[in-house]
């Protein structure tokens, strides 16, 4: 259970990386992987290939994230999602607010 | 306290605690060191091994039984050196020992070592008894608010006894929320819903819910509306991480379509003649736009007759078993068409449930409802009611509106149009009645007359989806045509008279054509057949019902 940041393309993308459970354990980390960014960010990418579940509290974390990047006009992808963690992001209709890759 | 049998020796201690400030107790042997700890709480303890009567292991074991668990240091002071000697200290409940005679700067190590370890006990104490505080602040808080929250939401539903229920809480309280109501019209409206996170927070967006969920159901207002208003007030209320996933369901009165909308929930399974059928969400949860769910989100099912339909939270389908494997991935794909043979759904879902979980911790709230759709569920309102009839003589009303073009698939309640006019006060009675026969005479008028849509489609199975779908098309291509809706109300004697006309600007019906309406309306309808319950509804509620020779006129009388 891990969350990592990379800055990639120069400062435009901002890469989270999360591993193993996706839940409101995560949330701290998950809200300082983005918070202390300074800089504009043009792209938050999350990475959930390395997820193997996802709850409604990251559902909600997710949003806080959108929130944010809404405020700076960034827009926010998810990619990797496995099987299980992309049927709970299609119940949700997540794909209508998110690029899910 | 020392406690030594040795006069000199507590002497010699005693002299150099008290050079360092401490005030000093004396005990010559294990009893009177008893006697003088429980009048008088010392903060240290110097404990001899050897004495006469109990010795200091003996006396240090009964000082740890009274203090049960609170921290006083003991120090053993004893001239034997051997490491048997030494673990007997400790575990006769000594915390650290000095050998005799001992050296005096190690004697100032040890106490203000000693001190520092009482110290963090205190600390640890005080926090644990205000943790233990909070805790029980908090557990008498749930309890209040399930209670508020149960009485909110559990007391005004309606048919509860003709729906199959599971719910099973993870928390003291549930994030999930069934409600139910019947629509003025006697149908009945349910929503099963799903807040993110569980406890106190759920609650809290429940309480709103339910309220506008009922007032606005009473009133008839329609599916979208109500979604609207709720995800508008969600949207306000909840922080943005906070949003309620939900089904919403409603059974008009003559059960001849199901309305379904499915934000955020798993799908809604619905068991037909012709096999199992999934819907899926269309839309996002509630409280997470500021837009309201869009129009094309909702639904239409048409329904044929003993048909079940079964609702889920995800806490179903994400239930995990000893190996952690969820619900869905080991047993549910399998179950479903298993379900759809059933009688009824729900015992042999719960079934495999239990088989599945067997005795692991649940961690979601679990949620499932099952309807079965018929009459059961519906509240026909009375055909003559007496009392709250508006006293006789009082004047009369006559009310119109005519819908054309896109405005034609817009018809609004009775309540929604004529409510707000103040002229439906003291005809509350009869409302569900008329609500019903403008409803069923209008469909008629537009699906017949404008659209000119023949009811003997549907009495194939492939017709009846072709008719919908047929329908659907036709309004979305953008109709040309007209309704005329006219309401006279007239009181009388003992009781009123409400008259119904409708016109459109369809050709009309020919006998022949198709036998309907007109011919059906002077026969007994077949009960076999999928259409034409909706006009002998009216009939049954209605003193006369005529169409005119056209067939794109009718007027229907309804009195009490």
């Amino acid at each position: 259970m891990s969350i990592e940041r990379r800055v990639e393309d120069n400062g435009k993308r901002l890469v989270i990386v999360i591993q193993g459970r996706f839940d409101f354990s995560q949330h701290k980390a998950f809200r300082d992987a983005y918070k202390e960014q300074t800089g504009k960010v043009h792209e938050y990418l999350i990475d959930l290939s390395g997820a193997s579940y996802l709850d409604s509290s990251a559902l909600g974390m997710l949003l806080l994230l959108r929130e944010r990047a809404g405020d700076e006009n960034a827009k926010v992808s998810i990619k990797g999602a496995t099987s299980e963690v992309r049927r709970v992001l299609d119940i949700a209709n997540f794909g209508r607010l998110f690029t899910i890759l | 306290m020392i406690v030594d049998d040795e006069a000199t020796n507590r002497r010699l201690l005693g002299a150099v605690l008290v050079r360092e400030g401490f005030h000093c107790l004396h005990a010559a042997d294990g009893e009177e060191a008893l006697a003088i700890f429980t009048q008088q709480t010392p903060d240290i303890i110097f404990m001899d091994v050897m004495m006469p009567g109990i010795d200091g292991y003996e006396t240090t074991r009964r000082i740890r039984e009274v203090l049960c668990g609170r921290f006083i240091p003991i120090i053993f002071l004893t001239a034997l050196s051997d490491e048997q000697s030494l673990v007997r200290c400790i575990e006769a409940g000594g915390d650290d020992f000095i050998s005799k005679p001992f050296n005096l700067a190690i004697l100032k190590a040890r106490i203000a070592s000693m001190e520092r370890v009482r110290d963090l006990y205190r600390h640890l104490e005080s926090q644990h008894v205000e943790l233990s505080q909070r805790y029980s602040r908090e557990q008498q808080e749930q309890a209040l608010a399930e209670r508020i929250f149960s009485h909110v939401v559990g007391t005004r539903n309606v048919a509860v006894e003709s729906l199959g229920f599971l719910q099973r809480a993870a928390d003291t309280f549930c994030g999930d929320l069934i409600l139910t109501a019947h629509l003025p019209d006697g149908g009945l409206r349910i929503l099963v819903a799903d807040f993110t996170g569980h406890g106190l927070a759920a609650a809290i967006g429940a309480m709103p819910v339910a309220e506008i969920f009922h007032a606005m159901s009473a009133k008839g207002v329609d599916d979208l509306l109500l979604l609207a208003e709720l995800n508008r007030k969600l949207h306000t209320l909840l922080p943005a991480d906070r949003f309620m996933a939900a089904c919403l369901v409603s059974i008009p009165a003559d059960l001849h379509e199901l309305r379904l909308w499915n934000g955020g929930m798993p799908p809604a399974l619905l068991v037909t003649a012709q096999g199992l059928q999934e819907f899926h969400a269309k839309a996002l949860p509630l409280g997470i736009l500021a837009e309201p769910p869009e129009k094309d989100s909702l639904m239409q099912i048409p329904l044929k007759g003993g048909e079940r339909l079964l609702l889920m939270s995800d806490g179903v389908l994400e239930a995990v078993d000893a190996q952690e494997r969820l619900f869905v991935d080991t047993t549910f794909d399998g179950l479903k068409q298993a379900l759809a043979s059933k009688e009824a759904m729900l015992p042999a879902l719960i079934h495999a449930l239990d088989q599945h979980c067997g005795h692991t911790v649940q961690s979601d709230d679990i949620t499932a409802l099952e309807i079965p759709i018929g009459t059961d569920l519906i509240n026909l309102p009375e055909k003559h009611e007496r009392h709250h009839a508006p006293p006789p003589g009082q004047g009369s009303w006559h009310w119109s509106l005519e819908l054309c073009d896109s405005y034609l698939g817009a018809m609004s309640s009775l309540q929604g149009a004529l409510g707000s006019l103040k002229l439906l006060d003291g005809l509350e009675p009869h409302i569900g009645a008329l609500e019903i026969i403008i409803s069923e005479l209008y469909t008629n008028a537009l699906e017949h007359g404008v659209l000119g849509l023949d009811s003997a489609m549907k009495s194939t199975s492939n017709g009846f989806e072709l008719y919908y779908t047929e329908r659907a098309k036709r309004l979305q291509q953008g109709v040309k045509g007209c309704v005329f809706i006219e309401l006279i109300y007239e009181p009388v004697a003992a009781g009123g008279c409400v008259k119904i006309r409708l016109r459109d600007s369809g050709p009309g019906f020919a006998v022949t054509q198709g036998g309907f309406p007109a011919q059906n309306l002077n026969q007994t309808p077949d009960a076999k057949r999928p259409w034409g319950r909706g006009i002998t509804l009216v009939r049954s509620l209605c003193e006369s019902i005529h169409y005119n020779q056209q067939g794109n006129e009718v007027e229907a009388v309804y009195r009490w």
